[in-house]
């Protein structure tokens, strides 16, 4: 088990519970997908699973380690997170900002991994050709994808991307399904929070459907991915069909009425 | 030509400018240039400014890369007149002028100042680009209130008006001014070298920058105390100079980008360079009688921040 939740509680204002006893686990080379309705605690989830958000009970553990344990430099070469905040202050150029990723390798013997590890990077996220530019010039899109390099250049077995999907195009979210793959292909355990069922079903191995700050299931794709359990999460009747795409991928298509 | 091929070439420029300011600096003056003059006035005046301007620019290198604010500057945060009311106040109490003692007592005055803008500022785990600088008006304003009482209730602070402290002057620096500030510039200049490369990751915001490795509390602090150090030994013997953090920091990164290593490098020479050539503008401008430098900093400095203020208010569709 490379990640590990055990009952862990995260509470908000007042009486309202932000993460009610959430339990997960997550194999090592297998990609999770978070989903659920706006307000479910997705984004409280993710954060608790990457070491961003501490918990008021329960624990977290990356290779049955707790991460409590973890200074903020360990937990950067365990796990690379990218957030829903992009903005980068200043003029820096996309090289420098991919850069950024081998930030916690210095001073170690990963050090000389860093060229290979930031051209691999801008390579999967179809970077290369923005290396000189400066990041606060390009589109929405182009600035997503050279913050997805740079949390790929990190290195880390454990990846977080929280809703990664949110302001791309159709051509745009599928490339990014690709990069994902890739990553996966080379053994990375993947973490993707997103609003698009479609889009999960045919990346994810497994899925954590959640619902009013609990979990409403956890499991492969294809069990969980199902009329009962979405309808149960959204409390709305949710259709859902699965059917192969044009590469063969089986991918479930969500209706609502 | 690539952003280090531009540095090295600025980098040297700067160099031979500062040679080219300081030899003209100690050759000319009111008075006539013999050895005394030159040793006991001229080249601690020179060594003064020099040091400052390191300080000042370096400083808002420091403000601007780790609160994410492109407007930072030590006078406009409140830094400067928090270092102000302190030197006023060791003078009030009977500490000596232009020594280590006021520098200290500037030090930790200028710290609290600077607790009190950044958790004014605070907001969601953000520190909000304007408040930071209308908290730093507020701020400066206390400070310089204060020091108008304490000056009005004795005549310790001697020669050194009011005016002296919100304008900014040269004229007072000696060899003990110099020998006052130049252990905390030192001290924030390699404080400054350590944390740059963390300072760049800043860029990214709280979240991106913890989530790759950087502690950020403790970066943002060292930063800031880096800053306090960097400015207020200078203003304890020089008084408050405004813009210089702002102005210098924002030319060099034009030339060679953000990159905090390069730029804290450049941006001291050119502090030194901007500082020194508008004291000696100051100095021999208008001969004998001399423009108070601040001034001279100010019609240089403010019409830039209005530039970077539109720029600013636009990347964040408007301040309503």
């Amino acid at each position: 088990m490379i990640l590990a939740a055990r009952s862990c509680t995260v509470l908000g204002e007042g009486e309202q519970l932000r993460l009610d006893a959430v339990s997960v686990e997550v194999g090592q080379g297998e990609i999770h997908a978070v989903v659920g309705p706006n307000g479910a605690g997705k984004s409280t989830l993710m954060g608790i699973l990457s070491g961003m958000q501490k918990v008021d009970s329960g624990s977290v553990e990356f290779s049955s380690r707790p991460i409590r344990d973890l200074n903020v430099r360990e937990l950067a070469r365990a796990r690379s997170v990218l957030g829903q905040d992009l903005a980068v202050s200043f003029g820096f150029t996309v090289a420098e900002v991919v850069a950024w990723g081998r930030a916690p390798w210095r001073g170690t013997d990963q050090m000389k991994e860093d060229q290979n590890a930031i051209e691999w990077a801008m390579q999967v996220a179809h970077v290369t050709s923005l290396r000189e530019r400066r990041i606060n010039q390009l589109s929405g899109g182009e600035r997503k994808r050279v913050h997805i390099a740079r949390v790929i250049a990190q290195d880390c077995p454990l990846n977080f991307f929280d809703e990664p999907d949110s302001d791309l195009d159709l051509i745009g979210t599928n490339e990014l399904g690709a990069t994902l793959r890739s990553l996966n292909e080379i053994g990375r355990t993947l973490l993707v929070s997103s609003h698009n069922l479609s889009w999960v079903s045919a990346l994810a191995t497994h899925v954590i459907l959640m619902g009013d700050h609990k979990i409403v299931g956890r499991g492969p794709t294809k069990e969980i991915l199902t009329t009962q359990l979405l309808s149960q999460a959204y409390g709305k009747t949710i259709n859902v069909q699965w059917s192969s795409d044009a590469s063969g991928r089986e991918i479930a298509v969500c209706t609502s009425n | 030509m690539t952003r280090i091929g531009k540095a090295w070439i600025l980098g040297i420029a700067l160099l031979l400018i500062l040679i080219v300011l300081v030899t003209i600096s100690l050759r000319f003056g009111a008075a006539g240039a013999d050895s005394l003059v030159i040793w006991n006035i001229r080249l601690p005046r020179t060594v003064a400014a020099v040091l400052v301007g390191i300080g000042l620019a370096s400083a808002g290198v420091l403000l601007q890369g780790s609160l994410r604010n492109p407007l930072a500057d030590p006078a406009l945060v409140g830094v400067s007149a928090g270092a102000a009311l302190g030197a006023v106040l060791g003078a009030a109490v009977g500490l000596p002028f232009n020594s280590i003692w006021v520098t200290t007592v500037a030090v930790l005055t200028s710290s609290m100042a600077m607790a009190v803008v950044v958790w004014v500022s605070r907001s969601n785990g953000r520190i909000e680009v304007v408040t930071v600088l209308l908290a730093g008006i507020a701020v400066s304003a206390f400070g310089a209130a204060l020091i108008a009482v304490i000056a009005s209730m004795s005549d310790l602070a001697g020669v050194r008006s009011v005016t002296f402290w919100t304008t900014g002057s040269f004229a007072l620096s000696n060899w003990a001014g110099v020998n006052s500030m130049w252990p905390a510039i030192a001290i924030g200049v390699v404080l400054a070298f350590y944390l740059a490369p963390s300072l760049d990751l800043m860029a990214l915001g709280d979240e991106g920058a913890y989530a790759s490795g950087v502690s950020v509390t403790r970066v943002r602090t060292l930063a800031i105390l880096a800053a306090v150090l960097l400015t207020a030994a200078g203003v304890a013997v020089v008084g408050v100079i405004a813009f210089l953090g702002l102005v210098v920091p924002h030319a060099i990164r034009l030339v060679v980008g953000p990159a905090h290593r390069q730029l804290l490098v450049l941006s001291a020479l050119g502090g030194a360079v901007v500082l020194l050539l508008a004291d000696t503008i100051a100095r021999l401008a208008l001969s004998p009688v001399e423009i108070p430098i601040g001034s001279v900093m100010a019609i240089i400095g403010a019409p830039v921040f209005f530039v970077l203020l539109g720029r600013a208010r636009n990347r964040q569709g408007g301040w309503a």
